[in-house]
């Protein structure tokens, strides 16, 4: 069967449904025949709702930019597939108002607009002439226009014929040979050839002369070129061709009283004739099909470049054609129930529907049939239904347990066969095992030989979502609290319980033949399970949606994936490269609007849900029906879109427009720098809070899934994928250089290899320019070369200064060591020489006491010694009050010890200054010196320690009341005399001893503050 | 009656020379032993010890931290800290955290345990040094303060004296007031070095409450 005859059947079909007479068709099952598939071709319709200005759309053209101008009796738009944009023409002199009555596309891309009042617009790229009867012109009731190969523009209307050749107007009647007594209709050939009708003769204008080639049996006759050669030619009652030379081929009969308006051959050879009344007409080889658009009135088409036929018609707006890929099987179809749970397809071609209300419906094509009592099937709210290996189909119901249907026979089990009564998916293995799912969370069912076998499922389990078998026979259960149970024998065990992570409610699974199983989750997009590994994939990466309820695969390499937000395609090697890491992104094609189907809710509660039938076709289950999909029918379109950048607007102001420069833009976008220049050198200020990009991409197959991708160098790193949004903003750019760079793919994913590129400059802040830069460095110069000089006489005082510190750290840790040394060390050696002595005593338990005593005191003074050396060294203590404090507790404990008197006389609240490391050590090592002389040589009772503070100084004082010292050089307290006075002259301190024998010695430093810094 | 005491240090020598000394020793049981500040906050509060021995320099959370929380849920608990240096700035915060007192780790056995029980009983005794520290702490109060928080004119003797080196015998000679007299004002200025603290703790959170509106 042609696709020709296919498609005249289809059309008989539909017409066949507009009638309403459906009883003969839904009869008996066994009366369908098995259908062709119907709504062959898909219609979308722009209306004034779409921003249209009128409905009564006159010509319609693509430009070689591949925009779509549509002329309407409201004026004239251009399209770019999501917006309609107005261009004004009545600016224009001598142009009366914005009706456009024909529009004609020369082959210089030039368009014309035939307008009120005998006259006519020339649009090119740099200027629009008009013309009108001071021209010569003067003729106002043209029909339509063509063009020769001599760059003459021929309008014809009623019996009148005009051309105009460069700026040259031209009559002509019949005093220059034109046949005369009917309407004259002209058309060019594929070779530029004009061809005329008038009345029922054709004929070609020839070298001047009008040449009559054909005379048929009747007029008016409408003409077409054809891309084969010659000429179609539409009588009252028949479509003929008329070839070079003359000869008439016989082609179809017209339906009655059909009045032809335009005609236009496609690119595949086909015939499209809009008529007055009757709507358009597909002729394709002999068979001619009624195709529906938006009104019957057809006043215009044109085909663009990705093959899509643009209808406008007088009172229906735009319409826009192409072959449909996908169909919504519904009440109209036969279906009793709209809302489908299970959908599946048996070993003869049948397919079955299990429905919402519990029903059960089967049907080829789209004629459907509810299955009945009359057809063996007792019923029992059908679940879920697949086809059974042995013929017929298995039936999972809610009530009766599970059915089975074949030849007009119904089998049962339920309860007392061990089977749960309410029975939600159902599986065939390969094997013949039948894998059953109830509303029994915790079991699985396998029927396999008439008896039925329980398999306990692991705890935890809510609901079982989806039951599939791999490639490799593994048998998959999916649950909505994320588990994928692999069974094995009698076991089922979660392959996921490993995985990390929130639980994701599972909707669906699909094995593919590459060892995939990949998992549809219920707001968190698909997952791979593969060899052990895990990987998810969302809309982050791509995915059109993140609910995903069923999932099937073409034959083509896509998997379809429906959701909440409808049906979409993604190929599967680019979710493989994705689930391994191998790229980032994948491209996800939506199917919704643009293949005309409502929003599709689909459904999740049963299995099987989807179906590959035998055909390759694609079955869905949906709450609106069955939608099946061809996903051979989806054309490919190799044909990249165009893609350029529509206007600039900084701050919301537009400083850039696309074609600015057309001569139909009003006064101020002509105003804007045109973005189409490639010459024009976009500037924006400095001053600016947000630069807006808005691009466009023209290809109108769908336009929907043009998605962009943006770069700005100088800014992004990369490529930004936009996806379908057509604007990109930007914050302040810093004062640059930049290229704003888009491109577009359409919805097969052909991307536009060159995209749009746009240079342009910011300018910079006048502090950012050189003069003021200039001024600035010289300015900033004077003041470094000032600075410099001050600051070099300040590091040397400053290294000075460090030189200075470093010298005194080195020698605290000098000092430090040499404490540690002499106190601890000695202390240390002390011990261990006692612990030794304990040892060798061991015999003599009394001896030994006595000794480790000793080694006790020793040990207790080592601590004290390391006391004494971290109070020394920790920074906190280099306060004034900190000093005070330890030397008189030092003090106090010291005498203590050695059982004398000890009166202290200190400050209440010296004052909080800091004092180095080196006075503080100086100062203690004195006062230890001077306690020790008393304990060890004064005999004193009692010793007085006085410190006083003033701003000037450190006074300080200790006195005893003991034997004094002599003048003798021999006296042993003159050591330690010597060793305080030296460190009192390090400090720059006033050193006094006064003592005389039986007086006691009073010892007094006066350390003069040093002068702050 | 003896005195129920837990251990908090981290070195295990020392912790270890500790339970065995407490272990051996008359009037004190010991309760629980810890090795860091955040298991003590986790057991202390429901072993309910009266005196806990702390080191201050504990890994992780500090023994002045630790002393800290463990106050604002159980306001009896004793506690003395244990230091191997006498490092008058940790000491004091620790005394201003809540504990009751410091002994050096050198100390013996005797004076440990003496320490546990005027710990017990009311505060250790305070060294000049951080008398000294307290003096200033209490001299820097601002402007007028509520009698809980200011020093009583007996309890500022006391502390006069000991920042002068007197011994407890001699406060109580020159004060004319017992031994035990002059312990209970230690305690008394050991608690209000705790309360101020707690104080100046709820002021900044008052502060920064007001700050944050």
């Amino acid at each position: 069967m042609s696709s020709g005859t296919r498609f005249f059947c289809a059309g008989i079909c539909a017409v066949f449904f507009l009638i309403g007479d459906l009883a003969s068709v839904a009869g008996t099952l066994t009366n369908l025949e098995k259908a062709p598939p119907a709504n062959l071709w898909l219609t979308r319709t722009w209306q004034t709702d779409e921003g249209l200005p009128d409905n009564d759309v006159t010509g319609v053209a693509q430009t070689t930019d591949g925009h779509l101008w549509v002329a309407t009796l409201g004026g004239l738009m251009r399209f770019d597939g999501e917006h309609f944009e107005e261009f004004s023409i009545t600016h224009l002199p001598k142009v009366p108002n914005h009706v456009v009555r024909v529009m004609y596309l020369d082959r210089h891309g030039r368009l014309w607009l035939v307008m009120d009042r005998g006259v006519v617009i020339r649009v090119g790229d740099k200027e629009a002439r008009v013309f009108d009867a001071s021209d010569g012109f003067g003729f106002w009731r043209v029909t339509g226009v063509t063009e020769d190969d001599e760059d003459g523009v021929w309008f014809y209307g009623g019996t009148e014929v005009c051309r105009i050749r460069g700026n040259q107007v031209e009559r002509f009647t019949d005093a220059e040979g034109l046949p005369t007594g009917g309407n004259v209709y002209m058309t060019a050939d594929a070779h530029g050839q004009i061809w005329f009708a008038s009345r029922s003769r054709v004929g070609v204008f020839r070298d001047g002369h009008w040449q009559i080639l054909a005379t048929l049996e009747t007029g008016p006759l409408h003409l077409a070129a054809s891309h084969s050669g010659g000429i179609w030619i539409c009588t009252p009652h028949r479509v003929v061709k008329c070839t070079e030379g003359g000869e008439l081929q016989e082609f179809t009969t017209l339906p009655e009283q059909t009045v032809v308006q335009v005609m236009l051959e496609d690119h595949a050879g086909g015939l499209w004739i809009g008529t007055a009344a009757q709507g358009l007409l597909h002729l394709e080889g002999h068979a001619l099909e009624h195709v529906a658009v938006s009104h019957p009135d057809i006043a215009s088409l044109t085909e663009d470049r990705e093959g899509n036929l643009w209808v406008g018609t007088s009172g229906g707006g735009l319409n826009l054609l192409r072959s449909r890929a996908m169909d919504l099987i519904g009440a109209k179809a036969g279906l009793p129930f709209e809302s489908v749970r299970s959908v599946c397809e048996d070993a003869d071609g049948w397919m079955w529907a299990a429905l919402q209300n519990g029903s059960l419906a089967r049907g080829r094509g789209d004629q459907w049939a509810p299955v009945t009592a009359a057809d063996g099937w007792p019923g029992g709210d059908a679940t879920c239904v697949t086809p059974a290996r042995e013929g017929g189909v298995w039936i999972g119901t809610h009530e009766r347990g599970l059915q089975r249907w074949q030849n007009g026979k119904c089998q049962q089990w339920s309860q007392s066969e061990g089977l749960a009564p309410s029975v939600r998916s159902l599986m065939q293995a390969v094997n013949g095992d039948l894998w059953i799912a109830t509303d029994l969370p915790n079991r699985l069912w396998l029927f396999r030989d008439g008896k039925f076998d329980r398999l306990q499922l692991p705890p935890g389990v809510h609901a079982i979502r989806a039951l599939t078998q791999a490639v490799d026979g593994t048998i998959w259960v999916g649950t909505s609290d994320g588990q994928i149970l692999r069974v094995q024998g009698h076991a089922a065990t979660n392959e996921l319980a490993a995985q990390k992570g929130p639980p994701y409610s599972v909707r669906c699974l699909y094995p593919t033949p590459d060892g995939s199983l990949w998992i549809g989750y219920a707001g968190s997009g698909v997952a791979r399970w593969h060899d052990g590994r895990y990987a998810r994939i969302s809309i982050t990466e791509g995915l059109s949606d993140n609910s995903v309820s069923q999932m099937l695969s073409d034959n083509q390499g896509g998997l379809w994936l429906t959701g909440n937000h409808g049906l979409s395609r993604v190929r599967l090697d680019e979710l493989i490269d994705v689930a391994e890491g191998r790229r980032t992104h994948l491209r996800s094609t939506v199917y919704g609007r643009g293949e005309g189907l409502p929003s599709l809710q689909p459904v999740c509660e049963n299995s099987p849900s989807t179906w590959r039938g035998s055909d390759d076709r694609l079955w869905f289950a949906t709450r609106k029906g069955v939608l099946a999909v061809q996903p051979g029918m989806i054309r490919d379109n190799p044909i990249p879109p165009t893609v350029f950048v529509k206007e600039v607007t900084v701050d919301g102001q537009p400083v850039a427009l696309y074609d600015s420069q057309f001569p139909l833009r009003a006064a101020e976008e002509s105003r804007l720098l045109d973005l189409h220049d490639p010459h024009a050198k976009l500037q924006l200020p400095p001053r600016h809070s947000k630069i807006e990009f808005s691009f466009a991409a023209l290809s109108f197959n769908s336009p929907e899934n043009v998605q962009f991708r943006y770069r700005l160098r100088g800014f992004d790193a990369g490529w930004v994928e936009a996806g379908t949004q057509r604007s990109a903003q930007y914050p302040r750019l810093p004062a640059n250089k930049y290229d704003f760079e888009v491109t577009a793919c359409n919805e097969a994913g052909v991307w536009n290899k060159t995209g749009f590129n746009l240079p342009f400059v910011v300018g910079p802040f006048y502090w950012q320019t050189l003069w003021f830069r200039t001024l600035l460095v010289a300015a900033f110069t004077a003041v470094v070369i000032a600075l410099v000089r001050y600051l070099s006489f300040r590091r040397l005082r400053e290294r000075m200064r460090l030189l200075e510190q470093q010298a005194v750290l080195d020698q605290d840790r000098a000092r430090i060591a040499k404490d540690l040394h002499d106190d601890l060390g000695a202390n240390m050696t002390q011990m261990t020489l006692v612990l030794e002595l304990a040892l060798q005593q061991r015999s003599e338990p009394e001896a030994v006491i006595g000794t480790v005593q000793d080694g006790l005191v020793a040990a207790r003074e080592a601590i004290k010694s390391l006391d004494a050396a971290v109070w020394a060294v920790n920074p906190e203590n280099n306060t004034l009050p900190e000093l005070v404090a330890y030397i008189g507790q030092f003090t106090m404990e010291f005498l203590q010890q050695a059982n004398i008197r000890c009166t202290l006389d200190l400050p209440d609240h010296p004052p909080e200054r800091s004092v180095t490391a080196e006075l503080r050590h100086s100062l203690f090592l004195i006062v230890k010196e001077a306690l020790n002389n008393v304990v060890r040589h004064a005999q004193a009772t009692e010793v007085r320690l006085r410190i006083a503070v003033t701003p000037a100084a450190l006074d300080l004082l200790i006195a005893d009341n003991g034997r004094g010292m002599g003048q003798k050089s021999d006296d042993p307290a003159t050591d330690g005399l010597r060793n305080m006075r030296q460190r009192a002259s390090e400090l720059n301190a006033e050193f006094r001893v006064e003592s005389a024998p039986g007086a006691g010695t009073k010892i007094s430093l006066r350390y003069p503050w040093p002068p702050a810094d | 009656m003896s005195i129920a005491v837990s251990i908090v240090e981290d070195d295990r020598k020392t912790r270890e020379g500790l339970v065995a000394l407490l272990r051996r020793a008359a009037g004190v049981h010991l309760l629980g032993v810890y090795s860091s500040g955040e298991a003590a906050l986790a057991a202390v509060p429901t072993e309910q010890p009266e005196v806990v021995l702390m080191d201050i320099n504990l890994p992780g959370m500090s023994g002045i931290d630790c002393i800290a929380k463990l106050k604002t849920q159980m306001p009896e608990l004793r506690a003395l800290m244990l230091t191997t240096y006498e490092d008058s700035h940790l000491i004091f915060n620790s005394l201003r955290a809540g504990a009751s007192g410091y002994i050096l780790k050198n100390k013996s056995s005797a004076e440990l345990l003496t320490a546990i029980q005027q710990v017990h009983e009311g505060g250790a005794p305070m060294s000049m040094r951080i008398a000294r520290k307290v003096v200033a702490f209490f001299n820097q109060l601002p402007g007028p303060v509520s009698e809980s928080q200011s020093l009583s004119e007996r309890e500022a003797q006391v502390l006069a004296a000991l920042a002068k080196g007197l011994i407890y015998k001699e406060i109580a000679t020159e004060l004319k007031i017992s031994e035990n007299t002059v312990r209970t004002y230690i305690k008394r200025i050991y608690e209000k070095l705790h309360v101020n603290s707690r104080t100046e703790a709820v002021a900044k959170f008052r502060v920064n409450l007001s700050g944050a509106e």
